[in-house]
């Protein structure tokens, strides 16, 4: 649900519960039961539009990760930070952040990772990873925004 | 199906020209091949142009600077395989007999530094949040195969140094300098593992083939007509569609699927068997990529392609020759004429002009496989 004060960085990817948590937004195939995300209309196995939306698992296996040293133009994500790749029971492939914070900065909110080079070696293929929201920077009109991150079951280093 | 041969290459150095037009790159690529096919001008029949970062006029503009003879003239973006997208359009227009002669021409100026994936810039999650670039994607695929395959970091690093070796022979190439295992086990990390010089630059460049049906040839004289024994082409099914957001980076890294698919059509269609393959130019933006593609296109076990680059089978005396022109890796990869490049390096390698880089046991078959955004363009040429 948004909220005056609090809205998804994409809704239809991550839908807000309230404005801490939230979760994936999927498509499973009436058909096929295949589970595709992000959503798909057209089940892409099917060919035919027989997809509904479903929410996603909030838990999964860390299937790889990469420490990026360098973020593209766009990213509001401080480097170096952690790119994870999420294998969901339901099947799909979740591209996500690892160990993302939102820290109080001059300039409103940074996002940093708690995780970096020198407690990468935490970080281990196949170990369970849950779903962790983090508050971004507010957008332009004063509403707080609200992206998916994951993190590691354990806890953080 | 009519038989199609390649009459004439040309290029324009890859490497970085601000000040360059279109016109000017694209200029030599088609002037050279002009006067290696013998054709003139006037003889052409069809154009079809590669280039991605096109405006509205750049494909007519560089086309017409040789004539205005009132040809077609297509402007084609496939991302990375442009140019082979467009090569392949040139070869079934000419095989299906619509028309005798075609120029192919890629041309492409690019800024340094990531290509951006998204469509509505700093407004989705996969860019805010930094999950777009395309090198750290590539980093999830290639620590998968350091486990899985327990492949070493040395095959990146042997691989790399090859390119090097083989484009500081290449005076087209971008980058004409050899690099040793040290400097690129040591260049600079981009996405952990996948370090700076384990990745292709962005490149400003041209190139271009003239093509023609083989009856046609004769009139022009055929001696060094190479021809085009088979071509595939196709897009990744789904289960190559594992999840997101973000598109399917493309280069079919995260296992090769589409490049197995289409290789085994482009065999079957061209009649041979990955063994009877004497030289392939493949799509090679990072190290890992060449890994992934000789495994897929047959030419070593699967989980193996590391192994085979580190031991020295890829090399230009080696069992497969692999990307003897520098690969995109280090003889550049401006994205319009990427494709064709990969056409023009095994046409000299083929008439045996490649000078020292020539692969020492004259190639006859030579495999070139171009990936776009996903999409796959393989062709087969003999000579």
């Amino acid at each position: 649900m948004e909220g005056p004060n609090y809205r998804s960085l994409e809704s239809t990817v991550f839908r807000l519960k309230n404005e801490k948590d939230g979760v994936l937004i999927g498509s499973l195939c009436s058909k096929c039961h295949r589970v595709f995300f992000p959503q798909r209309v057209w089940c892409a196995s099917c060919f035919e539009p027989t997809c509904e939306e479903t929410e996603l698992s909030r838990e999964g296996k860390l299937i790889s990760f990469s420490l990026i040293e360098r973020a593209s133009g766009y990213a509001l994500v401080k480097p170096p930070y952690i790119l994870g790749e999420v294998l969901l029971p339901e099947g799909p492939h979740v591209y996500t952040t690892i160990g993302m914070r939102s820290e109080p900065s001059p300039a409103g909110i940074d996002l940093r990772s708690a995780i970096n080079e020198k407690n990468l070696s935490s970080l281990k293929m196949g170990q369970p990873v849950r779903l962790s929201p983090i508050v971004g920077k507010e957008d332009a009109v004063g509403r707080e925004v609200v992206a998916y991150n994951f993190d590691p079951v354990e806890g953080l280093p | 199906m009519k038989d199609v041969v390649v009459m004439g290459i040309g290029l324009h150095p890859f490497g970085r020209f601000p000040d360059k037009t279109f016109e000017e790159l694209a200029y030599p690529a088609i002037n050279s091949a002009l006067d290696d096919s013998g054709m003139p001008f006037k003889d052409l029949q069809i154009a079809f142009c590669g280039v991605v970062n096109s405006s509205l006029y750049d494909s007519r503009n560089v086309v017409q600077q040789f004539g205005w003879s009132g040809i077609m003239i297509h402007s084609l973006s496939q991302a990375s395989g442009s140019s082979a997208a467009a090569f392949r359009l040139a070869y079934w227009t000419i095989a299906t007999g619509l028309h005798d002669t075609a120029l192919v021409v890629g041309y492409e100026k690019m800024e340094r530094g990531f290509i951006p994936g998204t469509i509505m810039p700093g407004k989705s999650h996969l860019d805010v949040m930094g999950l777009d670039p395309i090198p750290a994607r590539v980093a999830l695929e290639m620590r998968k195969r350091m486990k899985d395959y327990d492949e070493p970091i040395e095959a990146h690093a042997a691989y790399a140094v090859q390119c090097s070796e083989n484009a500081a022979l290449n005076h087209y190439a971008h980058y004409q300098i050899r690099r040793t295992r040290e400097e690129v086990l040591n260049s600079r990390i981009i996405a952990d593992p996948l370090r700076l010089y384990m990745c292709c630059p962005t490149s400003d460049g041209a190139a271009a083939a003239i093509l023609c049906s083989a009856e046609k040839a004769r009139q022009y004289g055929d001696k060094r007509a190479v021809k085009v024994a088979a071509w595939a082409c196709g897009s990744p099914q789904v289960e190559d569609l594992f999840g997101g957001p973000g598109a399917f980076i493309g280069g079919d890294f995260k296992g090769g699927n589409l490049t197995r698919r289409l290789a085994k059509e482009i065999y079957e269609r061209a009649g041979i068997g990955p063994e009877d393959v004497n030289m392939a130019i493949v799509h090679d933006p990072f190290t890992m990529a060449a890994m992934v593609d000789i495994e897929s296109l047959g030419f070593c076990p699967e989980g193996e392609g590391g192994r085979f680059i580190l031991a020295g089978n890829t090399r230009r005396d080696g069992k497969i020759p692999l990307n003897t022109d520098g690969g995109l890796l280090c003889k550049g990869h401006p994205m319009g004429p990427t494709g064709v490049s990969q056409v023009c390096e095994v046409v000299k390698q083929l008439r045996g002009e490649a000078g020292e880089r020539q692969i020492p046991r004259r190639p006859r078959v030579g495999l070139t496989h171009s990936s776009g955004a996903g999409m796959l363009n393989m062709l087969i040429l003999k000579k």
